[in-house]
């Protein structure tokens, strides 16, 4: 089953058309993807607040309206916002594209949201020639993550000690190479 | 033949061709070059009575006239040239744009006293009489014009219906009857068709249910409107006690459209007996299995083991899809203890189902379902008088799912109902602030705001959707008749105890309604062209009983409360209790309005009546509440008041008379009360019959109640 993916996986890298094919067909029943609307900011507020155990400041929020919608997906079950990905394009790091956010709420977790939402993030970075990789950190003892980022193609490529201050932890930069 | 015309106002030829164009340009609205021209002509002549006139009335078209000036001007001019026609109209027309009715018709009679043909005046006369409702002198008018010009078919029907208005059917009967042996039918398959309906509603209004059907059957291939047809026969056979054809045709009716509501209940109302309502429903619902009227409804009439089965049936869609509304759907299911608890039993069931299988109704879950089921048992315990239950479910599904905005407005009903309403107005924000292009959750947070009290960010909120900035939001609010807005601030404003701002507040929604009811002017001409007199028989008779709704007698009743208030506490302390942030907040959003702006909302000033504020809450407040909400124990309750402080024994015992038949008033605390002080204040009463009559009744009356 792993082997099949990873087959798939290395064909839609080659084909990013036939990867939005796979992104629809892959969709959990009853999910709908969708970009981030200004007048909806505030929800996507709580669903960070919820899924998240860090504060973003308002700021944050106004940058990712201002990001353009380019960067941010929304996932809906029967048209409430359950999960969301938020990234951004950072060139000062090597043209990467960075994930800041991925969350899904509690009662809706696995039944794959947080794979669609990757795998369109995904998607975007390998169709948009500037961007190199697709990166993120997560900290080394978050098991569940670490394992969920390598099922879709992603390495830990660094370990920066104590990058979560606050918390006294190390953090792995975990990365995807998408060009 | 119109007088001879007095000396010094005849024209010369120049003049006179320069009024005629004058006139043209005026009834071509260039009023500006109608002004020029006229002034032309009275330089020439400054007597000249009908120029003098006519300058008034162009005057009064233009922005910025000076009332006061045009009247002079017309007076004037009919004191230089008393049988001027045009100069009686012309007053006429300035008094109908300051809706003076009364005084226009006046003029209008004194124009036609001098040429009582004059069309022209007839018709404008014609428009104030229905306008004013007098139907006798309206009557004639259409009767006039009918001599003056037979050949126009206007005329014809307006007089048929000037009778018909009266309730002389049988008259505008002959009329119509008359008009199509001359004039044959309209053109059109519609036009005709309104004809002849219009003609079957006269006699169906006459009493004579036999003809009406005869007529039916006579014009059923020019007929294109069945609905207003078979509801129409429906009654004829109910009156004329023809049970089964009545049936079959409000089942004709349920087949056009299996949603209509009215021609279900009248077909209920026919049937009678309870079980063959049941039947019939169950026919209905096997006949339409999509109509959700006929379901709902078949649910509301049945009771025990069988309300329990059709209710289940009911809800199932709803839980299984998760339906949001289910809250509201089933309100109409609590009319008893009984029926509510097996609504709760099923509704808890489902609950238990959901949570221990993952199926509802044997059907699998998904994600979403159970934060339906809470919302709907929210509502549930809502209803039950259980607001702090209702609190429980309601957390339950935001925890689950924080990010739906109906939960959040959903809480913030239960705070409501907890009584929690500063902590309400917040959720309300909350849930606003998740969808901020939804109007719906804004206007629902600004009432909210308005319930705590907080007017100022009530009307800051309100303002986000009227895309003006916000010293115009009270403006817009007053362009807009927002009377439910004018309501809630009236009540904000009362809860602070300054009666006299919150009175102005409902006296405004008189004010729109009078607006309302001036509205429906200009449609007396338009539509007696339009072959539709049904319509317009609608519109006179919607217009006649618009007070009957809810915004209006609401108001009303706070209007005699405010009222009741001032009588009691005078006008010195009800100035003092004016509250100072409303009154100094209102003056800072005056001062930045333009002059314009500032002359516009002048247009809705209200006069509050200190001098005699009994007087002024008796009529038309608490007349028109005693006509359209009689049946009302509140509006019994202000009349005893009101007819205690007046000084009307007799009004106030038939009050208390009426009050007590009403359902559950004997219970009434409020009712005893009431009752108690008016036979305490006419206890001593001058008036020796009264005395003795009040006497009489008390003990009775007083025994009658229960608390």
């Amino acid at each position: 089953m792993a082997q099949e993916k990873a087959e798939k996986k290395e064909e839609s890298t080659a084909n990013g058309t036939e990867e939005a094919a796979e992104v629809a067909k892959k969709l959990p029943k009853n999910v709908t993807l969708s970009r981030i609307e200004k007048h909806r900011v505030e929800v996507l507020r709580v669903l960070i607040h919820a899924t998240i155990p860090l504060a973003y400041p308002p700021r944050f929020y106004k940058m990712i309206h201002t990001q353009g919608n380019d960067w941010s997906w929304l996932a809906h079950y029967n048209n409430a916002l359950v999960g969301a990905i938020c990234c951004r394009f950072e060139e000062q790091n090597d043209d990467r594209m960075y994930i800041m956010i991925l969350g899904v709420l509690e009662a809706y977790r696995r039944i794959g949201i947080a794979s669609s939402l990757l795998r369109r993030a995904i998607k975007q970075a390998v169709e948009t020639p500037v961007v190199k990789s697709i990166a993120l950190h997560v900290m080394v003892t978050n098991d569940l993550a670490i394992d969920f980022y390598k099922k879709h193609g992603f390495s830990a490529i660094e370990r920066t000690p104590k990058y979560y201050t606050n918390l006294n932890q190390d953090a792995y930069l975990l990365s995807h190479l998408t060009s | 033949m119109p007088p001879k015309v007095p000396p010094g106002q005849e024209l010369n030829r120049e003049d006179d061709s320069t009024f005629k164009n004058m006139m043209k340009n005026y009834e071509a609205k260039q009023y500006k070059k109608a002004l020029k021209l006229v002034d032309q002509v009275l330089k020439n002549n400054p007597n000249h009575a009908e120029s003098l006139a006519m300058k008034g009335l162009v005057q009064s078209n233009l922005p910025n006239y000076n009332k006061t000036e045009a009247y002079d001007l017309v007076k004037l001019a009919l004191s230089k040239h008393l049988k001027s026609l045009i100069c009686w109209h012309v007053y006429g027309l300035l008094h109908r744009s300051n809706q003076n009715y009364t005084e226009a018709i006046k003029c209008y009679k004194q124009a036609l006293k001098i040429e009582d043909n004059n069309v022209a005046i007839l018709r404008d006369l014609a428009m104030l009489q229905t306008h004013m409702r007098d139907l006798a002198s309206l009557t004639e008018t259409r009767q006039k014009l009918l001599e003056t010009k037979a050949s126009s078919k206007v005329n014809w029907q307006m007089f048929a219906f000037a009778h018909h208005l009266q309730g002389n059917h049988d008259t505008a009967l002959a009329i119509l009857d008359t008009y199509e042996k001359i004039m044959g039918l309209p053109d059109t398959k519609y036009d005709a068709s309104e004809f002849l309906l219009y003609r079957i509603l006269i006699k169906f209004e006459s009493g004579d249910y036999e003809g009406t059907l005869k007529l039916f059957n006579l014009y059923r291939n020019q007929i294109v409107d069945w609905d207003y047809t078979w509801l129409t026969c429906a009654e004829c056979y109910e009156k004329l006690g023809m049970k089964e054809k009545a049936i079959e045709t409000y089942m004709k009716l349920i087949d056009l459209n299996a949603e209509d509501n009215e021609s279900i209940d009248a077909l209920m109302l026919v049937i009678a007996d309870p079980d063959k309502i049941s039947a019939q429903y169950k026919k209905l619902r096997e006949l339409y299995p999509k109509s959700q009227t006929i379901q709902k409804m078949e649910v509301d009439h049945s009771t025990g083991d069988e309300f329990r089965e059709l209710a289940t049936a009911f809800i199932k869609p709803y839980i299984v899809k998760g339906i949001p509304s289910l809250g509201s759907a089933v309100k109409s299911f609590y009319q008893t203890p009984e029926k509510s608890e097996i609504i709760g039993a099923i509704l808890h069931g489902v609950e238990k189902e959901a949570l221990d299988k993952e199926t509802v109704f044997g059907v699998p879950t998904d994600k979403m379902t159970i934060v339906w089921i809470w919302t709907v048992l929210a509502h549930h315990h809502m209803r039950l008088g259980a607001p702090d239950t209702a609190a429980e479910y309601a957390e339950k599904a935001i925890e689950h799912t924080p990010t739906l905005d109906a939960l959040y407005s959903l809480k913030a009903k239960v705070l409501k109902k907890q009584g929690k309403l500063e902590e309400a107005a917040d959720m309300a924000d909350t849930a606003r602030k998740m969808d901020l292009a939804d109007r719906f959750l804004n206007t629902e947070c600004a009432k909210y705001m308005l319930r705590c009290n907080k007017f100022e960010e009530a009307a800051k909120i309100f303002n986000v959707f009227t895309y003006k900035p916000l010293h115009e939001t009270w403006s817009n609010i007053l362009d807009m008749q927002v009377m439910w807005y004018e309501t809630e601030l009236g009540d904000c404003l009362y809860r602070l105890g300054d009666i006299e701002n919150s009175l102005k507040k409902y006296l405004l929604i008189d004010h729109h309604f009078k607006d309302i009811n001036e509205d429906q002017f200009y449609f007396h001409h338009y539509i007696s062209h339009r072959h539709n007199p049904r319509s317009y028989l609608g519109l006179l008779r919607f217009m006649d009983t618009a007070k009957n709704h809810r915004f209006y007698c609401n108001a009303a009743k706070r209007v005699v409360r405010c009222y009741l208030d001032i009588h009691k506490l005078g006008k010195e302390e009800v100035q003092k209790r004016i509250d100072e942030g409303f009154q100094h907040s209102d003056a800072e959003r005056e001062k930045l309005l333009t002059k314009e702006q500032r002359e516009k909302d002048k247009e809705f000033e209200v006069t509050v009546n200190y001098d005699e504020p009994l007087q002024a809450a008796s009529k038309p407040f608490l007349a028109e509440l005693l006509k359209y909400r009689g049946t009302e124990l509140d509006t019994q309750l202000l009349a005893i008041e009101l007819h205690t402080a007046m000084n009307k024994p007799v009004r106030a015992l038939q009050n208390v008379k009426q009050a007590l038949s009403l359902p559950g008033a004997s219970s009434s605390a409020e009712l005893k009360r009431l009752t108690v002080a008016f036979f305490e204040a006419v206890a001593s009463v001058e008036n020796q019959v009264i005395g003795d009559l009040l006497k009489t009744e008390k003990d009775a009356i007083l025994s009658k109640f229960t608390c």
